[in-house]
């Protein structure tokens, strides 16, 4: 009940109001025309003392005791079957929470109006308050996207797997929040309303700022991975000397390797070595190891001989996560990491020249290499310069690899 | 001396006689008895009184519509509420007559006494 009553008309100052929804608030126990014999034509007499220049109304709560004390009303006289009948809105528990709010309240006002800087930057804050409301409803969203959404950073424009949908809920949550914010939606609350409202609203917004601002902005890329987003692949340029060693093509990182037959079927569990039996690995480093596959942002994981992490095993069994860091126990997991799908279901066949003599014996060369033609895979010739140390053997320098495999 | 504590056993007379005088609405009535003299009576419990005396039927109440603000609730009295006031002032008279005599005697005798 905060609509107006009978006898008060809205042509009233706001503290007057405000002052009776307090008041209001605190006779919550009393029943509706008991309440409305109390409050009629309250408003126009706080509104004169205050044109009489009376500066301030007073405590709501000492001015609602007062009230019940000199009507003969006092607080949880149980009266009547309405009385026992709602008994959760007699409680003085109640009354309690409501007294509480608002003594906040006051005392933040009163805070803010004996400091003329505050005062200032008050009206500010509440000039500004809209901004809050879109902004939680983004936040809301974003969540949203954070918890159901595809596993892939989060974007500005929230987006769900699809920008229409991320859209369409960005705007029906700020229509939402800003009817909250004017108290028109639940749990929209301002001084007198149903303290469970005031409650609720608190919260939301307490748990909005503390819990799920930070949980939204860790599911942005941090500004190394932004720049590095931008720039279109993550610390994959090895000249800045990032990532230690492992597979690179044209300088930058290979993250995954899809291996197919001379029919062209991909060939899954394809074990690489270099000419001189060196594993062909990719780069170990955690941070390489996710890239974007089909819309989603996936991690690799490697393959095992015994305990023994197999980087240069292909393609590398992936995961769709959000965080760039492998995670420990992903085996055990719900989503255990699976094969890729090919970036080609099939390539060209690749055939070996057939001589026109028989020979019995045909030595593979490396120059005749699969070379699918598909922009998504490295069809360019891959200047393979393993200069991983696997642990078992020593290997030359990467200095001293490097004109040779040109 | 605390006259609130006073003040509120007179309260009830006090707001039937202003009532009687003039019907009013409740900041009307806290004005008129403050200009009576009673500059410590609140508003709150002024209105309070109204409200039990209307709820007792010593009062009745109706609604006069303001085009500048919002409606005023104006407080009259009743049959009831005359023969109340008429009662409680003989009461208060009497009372009043009492403590006062009683204070003027034992005020001579403490006189007395100490000469």
């Amino acid at each position: 009940m905060t609509g107006p009553n009978q006898t008060g008309r809205l042509e009233v100052q706001p503290d007057v109001a405000a002052f009776v929804a307090a008041v209001r608030a605190r006779l919550a126990d009393l029943t509706d025309e008991e309440r409305e014999e109390l409050l009629g034509g309250l408003e126009a007499d706080l509104s004169e003392r205050l044109a009489e220049g009376e500066a301030d109304l007073g405590d709501p709560a000492a001015y609602a005791a007062e009230l019940r004390a000199a009507a003969g009303l006092d607080v949880r006289t149980g009266r009547g079957l309405r009385g026992r009948l709602a008994p959760v809105s007699r409680t003085p528990l109640h009354l309690e929470v409501v007294g509480l709010l608002d003594a906040g309240r006051r005392r933040v006002d009163k805070e803010v109006g004996s400091r003329p800087w505050a005062t200032e930057a008050w009206r500010l804050v509440v000039a500004v308050r809209p901004a809050w409301w879109v902004l939680r409803a983004w936040l809301a969203v974003e969540l949203l996207d954070r918890v159901v959404g595809p596993a892939e950073y989060l974007t500005v424009m929230p987006s769900l797997g699809n920008q229409v949908v991320g859209g369409v809920l960005l705007l029906a949550a700020v229509v939402g929040s800003v009817l909250v914010g004017t108290g028109r939606l639940w749990p929209g609350s301002h001084e007198g309303t149903d303290p469970v409202r005031r409650l609720a609203l608190l919260l939301l917004n307490l748990v909005g700022v503390v819990v799920v601002l930070p949980v939204v902005l860790d599911g942005f890329p941090g500004a190394y991975d932004s720049h590095a987003l931008a720039n279109g692949e993550i610390y994959a340029n090895a000249s800045s000397g990032y990532g230690g060693s492992g597979l690179r093509v044209d300088g930058h990182f290979v993250r995954n390797v899809f291996a197919y037959d001379a029919e062209g079927n991909p060939l899954p569990g394809v074990q690489l070595y270099d000419q001189k039996g060196r594993p062909l690995e990719v780069s170990q480093d955690p941070y390489l190891g996710s890239y974007r596959s089909s819309g989603a942002r996936v991690h690799t994981y490697p393959w095992f001989n015994g305990d023994q992490k197999l980087f240069n095993v292909f393609p590398l069994p992936v995961r769709e996560q959000r965080g760039d860091q492998p995670v420990r126990d992903a085996w055990v997991t719900t989503r255990p990491p699976a094969l890729p799908r090919p970036p080609l279901a099939v390539v060209p066949p690749a055939v070996l020249p057939t001589p026109p003599a028989p020979e019995p014996q045909v030595t593979p060369s490396p120059s005749a290499s699969v070379s699918p033609t598909g922009p998504a895979s490295p069809s360019r010739r891959p200047s393979t310069r393993p200069s991983g140390r696997p642990s078992a053997r020593p290997s030359p320098s990467t200095d001293s690899e490097k004109p040779r495999s040109r | 001396m605390d006259t609130t504590q006073l003040l509120k056993g007179v309260l009830d007379l006090a707001v039937l006689a202003v009532v009687d005088d003039d019907d009013g609405y409740g900041y009307d009535v806290v004005r008129r008895l403050r200009a009576g003299g009673l500059d410590d009576v609140g508003d709150a419990s002024v209105y309070g009184t109204l409200r039990r005396l209307y709820a007792q039927g010593a009062l009745t109440s109706y609604v006069v519509p303001s085009d500048e603000g919002p409606h005023r609730k104006y407080y009259g009295i009743t049959a009831s509420g005359r023969s109340q006031l008429k009662r409680q002032r003989e009461d208060w008279d009497r009372f009043s007559r009492t403590v006062s005599t009683l204070l003027a005697t034992v005020g001579t005798t403490t006189e007395r006494g100490t000469r």
